[in-house]
């Protein structure tokens, strides 16, 4: 029982306490100048109930603790006592707790991660199902409009972590040899402030339902959350900007984390070009993190002012529905949620593209084949990433004289994009490829991006783009580069990575009946969108014109297999994890770091810091053919 | 990475007999790779080249009854003509490398080392590919900014939760909630948003404009075929955004002069949506008035 | 966002290795201040932007509003600037190793730095314009809001510093936190300056 002070028991009594205690005073203390939302709280006691709920939660996890001896400048921890924080000897306790060892947030933020796309996969089930045929099926449009938000803003909180999150503090840190992330406490915060966003998060839709404001309660906004809407919709906006600042925050602590980590804790003889490409590929989207993020975070403050305080920074007065004097600008909010919002999306795929090149390059058992152009891929995308951003705003009137030039950088980003893809053909060609689950998925990443990358120079050509722009065609190609491009690495990530996160295998053949059901239903049904989207069919419809009535029944049966598909994936992690064959320390024989440290990793990873020598994935013709040797001739199996 | 400590990639499966015989090397999977790619490519160009057509009666893309509706259609057959080859350029060589080097064929690989041309080839071509995009997009550009055109039509727009309003400030003011457009005339659009913001779409047209409270923006748009289409709300503006839509009457002139005089009285707004009516009304007046009203009063 | 993080090293064991622990730290807390200066930049976004739009006349719809007290600003930017320039001095003194400049300049720089902290919020309490009286007032209430929130950091920051400067944890060779929160408090005495710039010294009225 002692372990359990502090643990997220205790944190989680504390937030409680917190959040009644934090909305109560608001309510009874101090008003409200503001409509009260509901029986027993209003906006602003929401807003302080949620800081005291995520303070609460901090001090009953006891996360603050350190920052205060040092206030007080009190015995700085040793190194035994850094240990025990690392959750030396602690059991399975530690993975419940304020734990600084980075494997342990590593698995963490893998749970966290898991969990979050299993709610936005539940809202993608919800809506396809909606959708499957024209009219009010199940719900109504308020709670449509908030299943489509919820889906797109936990998606997108989901797939900016899941590289940075699990993998970049798993395996990172082993791969480029140091003993821990840079600022392990800092580490282990980060992921403790997306506990408490994500809680807050899931809270929306519980908000404001009922409420007579006449606009619906819930959020009914979508993901971009823009303008003078995120005022007017429901309370559930507000839960949803408390929790998005807060993950916000917490992915600016990671990607710095990442970003100190790279620079300053390589092993001796790990210069720049020898770092794997997932390295390269975390180490852009943690720069993206750091410093396009804060742009949402400021959207969202200003959209919360707007609610709680009647500012007016993005509503208008015209036509008597002023908040305030007015005054306000809409496009300031759409300028401000894309400038993070379209470098995030390059946030999500750029670990994805070194993910994708070091998994190929290992099942190929071949060097990484132009590796100086891979990287130039990779950061190319990362700088060109901050000036495409007003492509989303070719129809909205805003500078259109800006528009050959933000064209022009829109199709330039297909450029090192395209590098990526050569890195990867070379790689595979003439190598001696292995068929596994990870390679697969890493395959599959190739044909679905492409496709993901080819809608989008349809998109960027501002002719084209008028058209299709806030229509399916635009769902369907954001689909396929976040479903097939990212999450298909993901999905790689995890198989290629499990042995030695978890200790056991991922199981094979559940994991292939999964990838072809993934690969199936994800195509159709995201093709037939296409269509769609060609049709004319605008997004985050609830209801829609029976002349898209064809191309949305094929889109909803193959999204249901896709979903079953994954929930069947999302099963063998499970199972795998609890009863999967035992791993060996190296099963694929693979080359980087972390495939030569001891599996279950120890607690600070190498007993002495390797030398690096060479570049990651130096197989030679020696070597594998050497290994060729000692296997059995499966082509017989084959052929 | 090789460390002193490392030894050697140690493979995880059980010893056996000896592979087979490695591919023999004098066999070029490259010109087969290409041929693979050539033919794949050509059959689908084939194939696009005789369903471009017909896609528009097979109602895989909207009618095409502007003026703007031909330019897109046909950028968008480049675009499509030019993926082709670039999407079985990856597909082929990713998938014939899958078959072909397949470790249970026996091979031993690791013999095709970067060479230096290769990348710069790659880079040269997509250079070329986005710059002839880039050009041939820039030269459809203007046309896309709102043309004054000969005698224009001026409609002034106004979306609001969750129908559009639409004037004729030529003809005293005339109001409607339908848009009734006469053919052959060019159109220019001024659009308003009074609450939150819509985008005017009319996907027969090719047009779509986002409404922008407290802006007025515009585009234009010339209409070729008498017909009845439809006008869409484009960006998430709420609770009805999905019933947001109206009829388009294109008509021909006498036609439109006639409806036009009979609209100068104000006609009262009801929702006229083309396919549903959805299961609560908007009360609109209402709920639009109540919206914050605290708020307004202390402002 | 917020960058204010205590900069306490990660512990002596990892000081025999390859790793430069002062650079990671000092790096580290360079791009947390760096996150912190994109998150303003972005804030101060809307400055220019609404002004130049001026939707409605909403940017400054009422002539006669009082605005700000000038010298008011300049003083309580003033106490900024001494503050970070006591801060500076306390620091030149720890790097000469003489523990008394750094006690007094810390402890200088902080009580400046709580004036300025308890004057910007009886400032910003004392406006005759609120929330919703046009956006000039809506964008510095909320410059005043953001710096009032970098205060409470420095305060933090700054009782740390100076507690530990008297307990005599800093030496010559080793006082990598005065270092490090000297980043954010330089930072945080420039922001006034910016909002200075912006609030005070372009004419409000269009």
């Amino acid at each position: 029982m002692r372990k359990l002070f502090p643990s997220y028991l205790t944190g989680a009594i504390l937030a409680i306490i917190g959040y009644i205690a934090g909305s109560q005073f608001v309510y009874h203390r101090i008003g409200s100048d503001n409509q009260p939302a509901g029986p027993n709280f209003t906006e602003q006691g929401m807003v302080v109930g949620f800081a005291l709920f995520f303070i609460g939660w901090l001090i009953g996890i006891g996360a603050l603790k350190y920052p205060f001896t040092w206030l007080l400048a009190l015995k700085d921890p040793d190194h035994e006592e850094e240990m025990r924080l690392a959750g030396k000897d602690a059991g399975i306790i530690r993975y419940f707790k304020f734990t600084t060892d980075h494997k342990v947030v590593g698995i963490q933020y893998l749970v966290l991660v898991l969990i979050m796309l299993g709610f936005g996969g539940l809202g993608a089930l919800l809506i396809r199902s909606e959708l499957m045929r024209p009219g009010a099926l199940l719900f109504p449009t308020e709670t449509y409009n908030t299943i489509v938000t919820m889906h797109g803003m936990l998606m997108i909180l989901a797939t900016i972590t899941f590289f940075i999150g699990p993998f970049g503090n798993f395996i990172v840190p082993i791969m480029i040899g140091a003993r821990d992330m840079a600022f392990p406490r800092l580490n282990a915060l980060s992921f403790a402030i997306l506990v408490p966003a994500i809680v807050i998060f899931l809270s929306i839709p519980f908000w404001g339902y009922g409420q007579a404001n006449g606009y619906g309660g819930g959020v009914q906004t979508g993901w971009t959350v823009y303008g003078p809407i995120a005022t007017q919709t429901g309370m559930g906006m507000t839960a949803l900007a408390t929790a998005v600042i807060l993950a916000g925050f917490s992915s600016i602590l990671g990607a710095v984390n990442v970003i100190t980590t790279i620079i300053t804790m390589r092993a001796p003889g790990m210069r720049w070009t020898r770092m794997p490409m997932t390295v390269w590929g975390i180490f852009g989207a943690a720069l993206l993190a750091a410093l396009g993020t804060s742009s949402f975070a400021v959207d969202l403050l200003l959209i919360l002012l707007d609610r709680i305080y009647k500012t007016s920074f993005f509503a208008a007065s015209t036509g008597g529905n002023a908040v305030g004097a007015g005054g306000g600008n809409a496009w300031l909010s759409q300028n401000l949620f894309w400038f993070f919002g379209h470098p995030e999306v390059y946030l999500i795929v750029l670990p994805a593209f070194g993910i994708v090149c070091d998994v190929v390059a290992v099942f190929s058992r071949k060097p990484i084949f132009s590796y100086k152009m891979g990287v130039l891929g990779i950061m190319g995308v990362c700088v060109v990433s901050f000036l495409v951003w007003q492509h989303h705003e070719f129809v909205s009137g805003w500078a259109p004289e800006l528009r050959f030039w933000y064209m022009a950088t829109t199709e330039l980003i297909s450029v090192p994009t395209g590098f990526v893809f050569l890195v990867l053909l070379g790689t595979l060609w003439r190598g001696r490829i292995w068929m596994t689950l990870p390679m697969m998925f890493a395959l599959s990443f190739l044909w679905n991006f492409v496709i993901g990358g080819l809608s989008g120079v349809f998109l960027s050509d501002v002719p084209l783009d008028v058209q299709l722009h806030g229509g399916m065609f635009v769902t369907a190609h954001f689909h396929y580069t976040i479903v097939g491009g990212a999450l298909m690495c993901f999905f790689a990530a995890v198989a290629y990575w499990f042995p030695k996160m978890t200790g056991r295998m991922l199981d094979e053949k559940l994991g292939w009946i999964a990838f072809w059901g993934i690969q199936i239903g994800f195509n159709v049904a995201f093709l037939s969108m296409f269509i769609a989207g060609l049709q004319g069919m605008p997004r985050r419809v609830a209801d829609y014109d029976p002349a898209f009535a064809t191309a949305n029944f094929i889109t909803s049966i193959f999204a249901f297999l896709l979903i079953a598909s994954v929930a069947l994936y999302f099963y063998n992690i499970v199972i795998s994890w609890v009863a999967g064959k035992k791993a060996v320390a190296n099963p694929w024989g693979a080359l980087s770091l972390e495939w030569q440290t001891p599996t279950p990793v120890p607690l600070e990873n190498f007993e002495e810091i390797p030398v690096v020598t060479s570049a990651p994935f130096q197989y030679t013709q020696e070597t594998v053919e050497a290994e060729a040797a000692a296997e059995p001739a499966a082509g017989q199996a084959a052929g | 990475m090789d460390d002193a400590s490392v030894s050697p990639p140690t493979p995880p499966t059980p010893p056996g007999p000896p592979a087979r015989a490695a591919t023999p090397a004098s066999t070029n999977h490259i010109a087969r790779a290409a041929i693979i790619w050539a033919v794949c490519t050509a059959i689908a160009i084939v194939v696009f080249l005789l369903v471009a057509p017909h896609v528009v009666e097979w109602g895989i893309l909207p009618a095409a009854a502007s003026n703007r509706s031909d330019e897109i259609n046909t950028v968008m057959w480049i675009f499509t003509l030019l993926s082709i080859p670039v999407f079985f350029m990856v597909v082929v060589f990713g998938g014939y490398a899958a078959f072909a080097f397949n470790r249970r064929r026996g091979r031993a690989g690791g013999t095709f080392l970067p060479s230096r041309r290769l990348p710069v080839v790659w880079i040269i071509i997509s250079f070329v590919l986005v710059t002839f995009l880039y050009v041939y997009g820039l030269s459809f550009l203007n046309q896309v900014n709102a043309q004054e055109g000969n005698n224009p039509l001026v409609v002034n727009v106004t979306g609001e939760q969750w129908l559009w309003n639409f004037s004729y400030p030529q003809y005293g003011n005339a109001q409607s909630t339908a848009l009734e457009l006469p053919v052959n005339r060019p159109v220019i659009f001024h659009i308003q948003s009074v609450d939150v913001q819509h985008s005017f779409w009319i996907p027969a047209f090719g047009i779509k404009q986002d409404a922008v409270p407290g802006e007025t923006t515009t585009i234009s748009a010339t209409p070729e075929t008498i017909g009845t289409y439809v006008v869409r709300c484009a960006e998430l503006c709420g609770l009805y955004h999905a019933y947001m839509e109206t009829p388009v009457y294109v008509v021909s002139a006498g036609d439109f002069d006639t409806w036009v005089h009979a609209q100068v009285t104000p006609v009262p707004t009801s929702s006229s949506s083309s396919f549903i009516q959805p299961n609560v009304l908007p009360a609109e007046a209402a709920n639009r008035a109540s919206w914050r009203t605290s708020s307004v009063a202390e402002g | 966002m917020d960058t204010a993080v205590p900069a306490s090293g990660h512990g002596e064991h990892a000081a025999a290795s390859h790793i430069d622990e002062e650079r990671k730290v000092r790096l580290g807390m360079l791009f947390y201040v760096l996150t912190d200066v994109t998150f303003v930049i972005f804030m101060l976004v809307a400055y220019p932007w609404l002004r130049s739009y001026n939707t409605d006349q909403g940017w400054f719809p009422f002539q006669h509003m009082r605005l700000p007290d000038q010298g008011t600003t300049v003083t309580l930017l003033l106490l900024m600037v001494v503050s970070a320039v006591f801060y500076f001095i306390g620091y030149m003194g720890i790097r000469a190793g003489n523990q008394w400049i750094l006690r007094i300049g810390m402890l200088i720089s902080l009580v400046l730095m709580l004036i300025a902290l308890v004057g910007q919020i009886r400032f910003m309490g004392s406006q005759q314009f609120s929330t919703g009286d046009g956006t000039f007032a809506d964008t510095w209430l909320l410059f005043s809001g953001y710096h009032i929130y970098h205060l409470l950091w420095a305060t933090f920051l700054g009782l740390g510093v100076t507690h530990r400067a008297f307990r005599g944890r800093y030496t010559k060779e080793k006082h990598l936190g005065v270092v490090t929160i000297g980043y954010f408090w330089y930072w945080a005495a420039l922001t006034p300056i910016l909002i200075f710039i912006l609030m005070t010294a372009l004419p409000p009225k269009l």
